[in-house]
């Protein structure tokens, strides 16, 4: 599996790795029950710390994406709707870089999507 | 090739004339040829017994030498069958002679020990195995095979952008021969003992480890190491690479067999047939790991190796002033 990182941006790289995986699992490169690259050998051929590839697993096993499991290594969730799971994290990514890049705040972000579920307009932007 | 598939047969040839003619005066007339278990059930005379021993053993080897073929792959099996074959044939054929001397009456006296018949097929074996080392060199082409393999490309990487990949290669028949010589090792250690229980479980163990390899390549270059255990591995940093390829591998043809391979030119990890990463060495010298998606791992090593010649630097150093937040990997 393919890993593209920059170093140089804002984005921790825990964070990309985790982001570059969801993808791979919206896009069906990866399929619900494979198994990850092992974090060592990750981080051996981007030749960055073990512990940052760690943190971007955990990351995806927060988001309910993978399973970590000791001696088995990483593994991405066997359930059915784990491939829509991913299209959807990887769209609210896309949202939250749009609305950063428009200049909005996260309150006003938070705002537009409460509004977009019909939940009312508690916290106005103004 | 001819001259090695040959050599076998005559010398069963003459170690069966001569017995033959040492034997003569204590051979019975017929001989017994043919034997139901340990007793004899069929006959032949004495003289017919030698022409035709030296027929059989003149007419097989003819026969491989004649279908003998320049193919690498099946040249190596035509060899072992044909070492294997005289082997068997020609130690059968001093059994025979064995089981004859000094009886009086071929029916009555003559008897075919069951050890006589395993040693045949142990010496079939045997001369089989030798077979397989003495044509190791011989059939393997000068270079592996898929010179011409299509270009890979290159990934177009940003500047600044790191990329790495990694995959494991795994081969279960192999896992399953070490699972099987080392439960073998283990159950002789009582029937037979430690000195050779012990090796035989350390090398079926030894197999285990060798079946499955994680493939990493990247700014480090390329790294190949078991799954299992972290040693041994393999490493060409990038700087030692002139270029990278993905190519059709035939084990048999361009390594010989399975396994970490070293021949001449080439060093193999070689878990099956078909794609492969082949690098190439600055001294010219190839290493070939059979992975999927190698394509990717050439492409990806061909656009690294001119970063590291020249001006772009491999790893960008940490903490460049970059605040695109919006780039995504």
């Amino acid at each position: 599996m393919l890993f593209r990182i920059e170093p140089g941006s804002a984005v921790p790289l825990g964070d990309q790795i985790a982001a570059r995986v969801r993808r791979a699992i919206a896009d069906g490169e990866v399929a619900p029950g494979d198994r990850l690259p092992a974090a060592r050998a990750l981080s051996d051929s981007l030749g960055i710390n073990i512990h940052t590839v760690l943190r971007g697993y955990q990351r995806l096993r927060d988001e309910g994406m993978i399973e970590l499991r000791r001696g088995r290594g990483a593994m991405v969730l066997d359930a059915p709707n784990t491939q829509a799971r991913a299209r959807l994290l990887d769209r609210v990514e896309t949202l939250v870089a749009d609305a950063r890049g428009l200049g909005l705040t996260d309150e006003e972000v938070l705002a537009l999507v409460r509004t977009g579920m019909g939940m009312g307009t508690e916290v106005s932007p103004t | 090739m001819a001259a090695l598939t040959a050599l076998p047969f005559a010398v069963a040839l003459t170690v069966e004339l001569v017995l033959f003619a040492v034997l003569r005066d204590r051979l019975p007339d017929p001989l017994a040829t043919h034997f139901a278990g340990t007793v004899p059930d069929g006959f032949t005379g004495r003289t017919g017994f030698a022409v035709l021993s030296a027929g059989l053993t003149v007419g097989t080897g003819a026969l491989f030498v004649l279908a003998g073929t320049r193919r690498a792959t099946f040249a190596r099996w035509s060899v072992v069958t044909a070492y294997a074959t005289v082997g068997l044939v020609g130690s059968a054929l001093v059994s025979v002679l064995l089981a004859n001397a000094d009886a009086n009456d071929a029916a009555a006296d003559a008897r075919m020990p069951l050890w006589h018949q395993i040693a045949a097929l142990l010496v079939g074996v045997a001369l089989g195995l030798v077979g397989w080392l003495v044509t190791r060199r011989l059939t393997l082409p000068d270079s592996l095979s898929g010179q011409d393999g299509p270009d890979t490309g290159r990934l177009d990487l940003a500047e600044g952008e790191v990329a790495g990949w990694t995959r494991t290669v795994s081969s279960r028949p192999l896992a399953l021969l070490g699972l099987a010589i080392t439960v073998l090792g283990c159950a002789l250690v009582v029937p037979v003992g430690w000195p050779v229980a012990v090796p035989l479980a350390l090398l079926g163990l030894l197999t285990v480890n060798f079946s499955s390899f994680t493939v990493t390549v990247g700014p480090r270059g390329l790294g190949v190491s078991p799954a299992v255990l972290p040693r041994p591995r393999l490493r060409v940093p990038l700087a030692d690479m002139s270029e990278a390829s993905s190519r059709s591998i035939n084990p048999l043809g361009d390594f010989g067999g399975w396994g970490w391979r070293i021949r001449p030119g080439a060093t193999g990890i070689i878990l099956r047939s078909g794609e492969a990463l082949v690098v190439k060495r600055a001294s010219g010298r190839e290493i070939a790991v059979t992975v999927d998606d190698s394509a990717t791992a050439a492409a990806l090593l061909n656009s690294l190796i001119p970063r590291t010649a020249g001006t772009v630097p491999a790893v960008p150093p940490t903490g460049t002033t970059s605040t695109d937040a919006s780039t995504r990997p």
